[in-house]
C-alpha cells in the first residue's frame, strides 16, 4: 500500500461522508410530510479499497403499505356516506321539535281533535288546514332536501371521476421515470415516494391494489378487481344526470368497460369515495324517496272523500289533500315516484285561495256529490271523528319502500325515521371504526417507513466524526508527503 | 442500522388526534350535561327512534283530547244547571197552580206566573257556551227556541190558530167565558196536543236538531254529550206553560180553567220526570268523560317516562363525564407541549 492509495481512498471516504450527509438532509427536510419514506445510502466496498455509496435505499413494507391503502379507501368511503346521511337527516330533525313529517301528523291530528271539538269555530276550520299545509309543505321540502343530496352524489361522483383520471395521468408519467431510472440505475427514491403519494390520492376516491412488477413498474387495480392501470391508464367514463328526480337513476362509473358502482355491478368497488357517494344515490337516499312518497300518497287515500251514498256512483276522489295527479285517488300500495313533491291542500278548503274550511267538517271537497252533512248541521263532527281514526287504520304500502307494508300512516311514518337513524348509526359507528383502524395503519406505516428526527441527528453526528477523522487522515497524509518533498529536495 | 421503530410524524400525530377526540366528546359531553337529553337523539337510539317518535304521537294525541273534553264537560255543566233551572221553574209553576184553582183571582196570577215561566223557559232552553248553543244538537249555530210571545212568531201562531179553530174566536176574547170544560178538554186532548207531536215540534217552536252532538272522549270512545230541546221533557213543560200562558186563561170561567189547571200541572209533573230522566243520561256521559280524563292523565304520565328512559342521560353521569374530559383534555395538552419541546437539538452543543 502506497500513500497515494490511502489519499484516494481518503478521498473515496469524504465524498461517501457527504452523499451521505445529503441524504440526512433530504430526510431532514421530509420530516414534515406526512408519508415520505426514510432514505438509506447503503455503502458498498470499492474493488481496490475504499467505499462508495452504491445505492440510495428507500425504507419500505409493503404489507403496511397495503393495509394503509385498503384503511384509506374504507375510511374515505365511511366518511363520505356519514356526510351525506347527516344531510339526510335535516328532513327529521330532533323528535322532540315535531318538524319530522311524522310530528307534523301529529300536529295535523290535534288541529283536527280540536275542530271537532268545537265545530261551529270557524277559527278551529282555519287551524286545521293550516296544520295540512305545514304538513303538505314539509312533504315537499323533504322531497327537495333528497334530491338535492342525490344531486350532490352525482356531482361529487363527477368530479371525483376528474380527478382520478388527473392522478392516472400523473401516475402514468412517474411509472415511466421509475422503470426507466430503475434500468438506467439512477436515483429514483423521490418518484418512488411522489408516485406512492399519487396512489394514496387515488385510494381515497377509489379502492385500489397494487401489483409490483419487473423494473419497478407498478400496475394498479381497483378492490373489486377491474384494471385501472396496466402500461397505460384505463379509460373511465361517466356522465352526469341532469334532471335527477324521484325515479330516475343515475349513471354508473365505468372503468375499462366494466360498471364498478350500481346494483347491478359485478366487480363493483365496495371502498373509497366513489363508493360511498353511489351507495347514497343509489341506495339510501332512493328507498328514503320512497318512503317519503308513500307517505304522502298514504295521506291522498286517507283524507280521499268517498260517494256517500247507499248505493255508491262516484269514484273516490281526492280530499284534504290533492296531489298533480288529482283529483284521482293514486291506487292503493302502490309507489307514485315523486308525489311528495306536488302534494298540496285541497284549493277548495283553503281560505288563502278561496276555499271554504268548513268543507273539511262537512265533506264535499271534491264537488256537492260527496257532501257528508246533507243537513248542514253546525255541529256535525262525525266526519272529523272519522278523519282520526282514518290516520290509524291500518293500509298498505309499497314493499320496495322497506319499512312495512300494512300498517297505519302514523306508525308508518314513526318506522321511516327509525329506518333512517338506524342507517346513520350504523354509517357513524362505522365512520368511528374506520377512522380509528386509518389512524393506527398510518402509524404503523410511518414508524417503519418515516423519519425520525433525532435518529438524523443521531446519525449527522456520527457522520462529522467521520468526516473530521478522514479529514484529519488527509491532513496527516500530506503532512507525511511533504516530509518526504522537503527530505529529497 | 435502524434500531429505532417510531416516526416523528407519528409521534405528533399521536397527540393530535388524542386531543381532537377528546375535544369531541367533549362537546357531546357538555351538550348532553346541560339538557339532560342525548345531544343526537336519531344516532343515540338507532331503530329504536321511531318508538320514541310513535310515544310522542302518542302523547300528542292524549293531550288534544284532554283538552276537547275539558271544552264538552263545561257544555254539559251548563246543560245540567240550566235543566235543574227548569225543573225548578216547572215545579213552581205547579204550586202556584194548585194555589190558582180555589181563589177568585187565580186565573189572572196563573196566567201571569205562566208567562213568566215560559219565557224563563225560553231563555234556558237557548242558552249558548262559547257560541254553541246547549240544547241544539247538532244544529248548534242557531238558538232552538221560538220566541212565543214574539209578534208573528211560529209557535204563537200555530197555537192561536188552533184554538181559532177549535173554538171560532182568538185566545183572550172575552166570549171565552163560555167555553165549557167538556169542550176545552176535547181541545186539549185534539188540536192542542197535535200542535207538541215531533213534527208539529220541530215545524214551530223548535230548530234543534235530533242528533246529539257526538264527540271523541279518548282514543277508543265516542260519546253523546249534549242534549236537544226535541226531547219529550221540554216538548211536556212547554205544553205545561202554554195552556196556561198561551189560550188565555184569565178569560175562562172558574170551572174551564180548573182543567186547564190540573192538565197543566200534570203534565208539568210528567215533564219534570222526563227531564230528570235526560239529567240522568247526561250525567252517565258526564262521568265516563271524568274517567276518560283519568285514565288519559295516566296513560300521559306513562308516556312521559318511557320517552324519558328513552331519550334521557342521567344528569350525575353526564356531569361526571364532562369533568373527566376536562382533566384528560388539560392532561393532554400538558403532554403535548411537553412533548414537542423534547428534541436532540436542543443538546447539541
Amino acid at each position: 500500500m502506497n500513500l497515494a492509495a490511502s489519499l484516494s481512498i481518503a478521498r473515496l471516504g469524504l465524498s461517501a461522508t457527504a452523499e451521505q450527509t445529503t441524504v440526512t438532509s433530504r430526510n431532514v427536510a421530509n420530516v414534515g410530510k406526512p408519508m415520505a419514506a426514510r432514505k438509506m445510502g447503503q455503502l458498498s466496498n470499492v474493488v481496490g479499497g475504499g467505499v462508495r455509496v452504491a445505492v440510495i435505499a428507500r425504507s419500505a413494507n409493503e404489507a403496511l403499505s397495503a393495509t394503509h391503502l385498503d384503511a384509506v379507501a374504507q375510511a374515505s368511503r365511511q366518511d363520505t356516506v356519514v356526510r351525506l346521511l347527516d344531510q339526510l337527516d335535516a328532513t327529521v330533525g330532533d323528535p322532540e321539535n315535531d318538524s319530522s313529517p311524522a310530528g307534523l301528523m301529529s300536529k295535523l291530528s290535534s288541529a283536527l281533535q280540536g275542530y271537532a271539538a268545537a265545530p261551529t269555530d270557524i277559527a278551529a276550520g282555519r287551524a286545521a288546514v293550516a296544520a295540512a299545509e305545514d304538513l303538505a309543505r314539509g312533504l315537499n321540502t323533504a322531497t327537495a332536501t333528497v334530491q338535492d343530496v342525490r344531486r350532490q352524489a352525482d356531482d361529487g361522483i363527477a368530479s371525483a371521476v376528474t380527478s382520478l383520471r388527473d392522478l392516472l395521468q400523473r401516475f402514468g408519467k412517474l411509472n415511466t421515470e421509475v422503470v426507466n431510472g430503475t434500468r438506467l440505475g439512477s436515483d429514483i427514491t423521490d418518484q418512488l415516494d411522489q408516485r406512492d403519494e399519487v396512489v394514496s390520492s387515488i385510494a381515497e376516491l377509489v379502492g385500489v391494489r397494487r401489483v409490483m412488477r419487473a423494473d419497478g413498474d407498478m400496475a394498479l387495480y381497483t378492490d373489486g378487481g377491474v384494471t385501472l392501470f396496466e402500461t397505460s391508464a384505463r379509460n373511465i367514463s361517466f356522465s352526469t344526470t341532469l334532471n335527477l328526480a324521484p325515479g330516475i337513476n343515475g349513471t354508473a362509473v365505468v372503468i375499462d368497460g366494466v360498471p364498478v358502482t350500481g346494483p347491478s355491478a359485478v366487480m363493483a368497488s365496495h371502498s373509497g369515495s366513489i363508493a360511498g357517494l353511489a351507495t347514497v344515490r343509489d341506495g339510501a337516499a332512493v328507498t328514503f324517496q320512497r318512503q317519503i312518497d308513500e307517505i304522502a300518497r298514504g295521506l291522498i287515500e286517507t283524507f280521499a272523500e268517498k260517494d256517500p251514498a247507499a248505493v255508491p256512483t262516484l269514484p273516490d276522489a281526492a280530499g284534504l289533500f290533492t296531489w298533480s295527479g288529482g283529483p284521482t285517488v293514486p291506487p292503493a300500495g302502490t309507489l307514485v315516484d315523486g308525489i311528495s313533491a306536488t302534494i298540496a291542500v285541497n284549493p277548495a278548503v283553503d281560505p288563502a285561495q278561496g276555499g271554504t274550511p268548513s268543507k273539511l267538517r262537512d265533506g264535499g271537497i271534491a264537488g256537492a256529490g260527496y257532501v257528508v252533512n246533507t243537513a248542514g248541521s253546525a255541529g256535525y263532527t262525525a266526519h272529523l271523528v272519522a278523519f282520526q281514526d282514518a290516520l290509524s287504520t291500518p293500509r298498505t304500502f309499497d314493499t320496495s319502500a322497506a319499512v312495512g307494508s300494512n300498517i297505519a300512516l302514523t306508525a308508518y311514518a314513526a318506522n321511516s325515521i327509525s329506518w333512517l337513524s338506524a342507517e346513520r348509526q350504523t354509517a357513524t359507528n362505522a365512520s368511528e371504526y374506520r377512522a380509528s383502524v386509518l389512524t393506527r395503519a398510518t402509524s404503523a406505516l410511518s414508524n417503519a417507513t418515516g423519519i425520525s428526527l433525532d435518529d438524523e441527528m443521531a446519525n449527522m453526528l456520527d457522520l462529522e466524526r467521520s468526516y473530521q477523522a478522514t479529514s484529519k487522515l488527509i491532513a496527516t497524509i500530506d503532512q507525511m508527503l511533504q516530509d518526504l518533498m522537503s527530505a529529497i529536495r | 442500522m435502524r434500531t429505532s421503530l417510531i416516526s416523528t410524524y407519528a409521534l405528533s400525530q399521536a397527540a393530535r388526534t388524542t386531543v381532537r377526540d377528546t375535544q369531541n366528546r367533549l362537546a357531546v359531553a357538555q351538550t348532553e350535561a346541560t339538557t339532560g337529553r342525548r345531544a343526537d337523539v336519531g344516532l343515540a337510539l338507532g331503530v329504536r327512534t321511531g318508538v320514541s317518535v310513535a310515544l310522542r304521537q302518542h302523547q300528542a294525541r292524549l293531550q288534544a283530547i284532554t283538552s276537547s273534553n275539558a271544552l264538552a264537560s263545561s257544555r254539559m255543566d251548563a246543560s245540567q244547571s240550566a235543566m235543574t233551572a227548569m225543573v225548578g221553574g216547572a215545579q213552581s209553576l205547579v204550586s202556584t197552580l194548585l194555589a190558582a184553582r180555589s181563589s177568585r183571582t187565580g186565573p189572572g196570577d196563573a196566567e201571569i206566573a205562566a208567562k213568566g215561566a215560559l219565557q224563563s223557559f225560553t231563555e234556558l232552553l237557548n242558552a249558548s257556551v262559547g257560541g254553541t248553543s246547549l240544547f241544539g244538537g247538532i244544529d248548534s249555530d242557531v238558538a232552538p227556541m221560538a220566541d212565543f210571545f214574539a209578534s208573528g212568531s211560529s209557535n204563537g201562531t200555530a197555537i192561536t190558530t188552533a184554538f181559532q179553530t177549535a173554538f171560532g174566536f182568538p185566545p183572550g176574547d172575552p166570549a171565552a167565558a163560555n167555553i165549557d170544560p167538556a169542550s176545552m178538554t176535547a181541545f186539549l186532548d185534539g188540536l192542542f196536543a197535535s200542535e207538541f207531536t215531533d213534527a208539529a215540534w220541530q215545524a214551530s217552536w223548535s230548530q234543534a236538531s235530533s242528533q246529539n252532538v257526538l264527540s271523541r272522549i279518548s282514543t277508543n270512545q265516542t260519546v253523546e254529550t249534549s242534549v236537544n230541546a226535541n226531547e219529550p221533557g221540554f216538548r211536556q213543560l212547554a205544553a205545561a206553560y202554554t195552556m196556561v200562558a198561551g189560550l188565555g186563561a184569565s178569560k175562562l170561567n172558574a170551572n174551564t180553567f180548573q182543567v186547564i189547571a190540573d192538565r197543566s200541572a200534570s203534565l208539568a209533573q210528567q215533564g219534570i220526570a222526563e227531564i230528570a230522566k235526560s239529567q240522568a243520561t247526561l250525567g252517565v256521559a258526564q262521568q265516563r268523560v271524568a274517567t276518560a280524563d283519568q285514565r288519559m292523565s295516566l296513560e300521559m304520565d306513562l308516556m312521559t317516562r318511557s320517552i324519558g328512559k328513552l331519550e334521557s342521560v342521567d344528569p350525575y353521569e353526564a356531569a361526571t363525564r364532562v369533568s373527566e374530559l376536562q382533566t384528560q383534555l388539560e392532561t393532554s395538552y400538558a403532554l403535548t407541549a411537553r412533548m414537542q419541546r423534547l428534541s436532540l437539538l436542543d443538546y447539541l452543543r
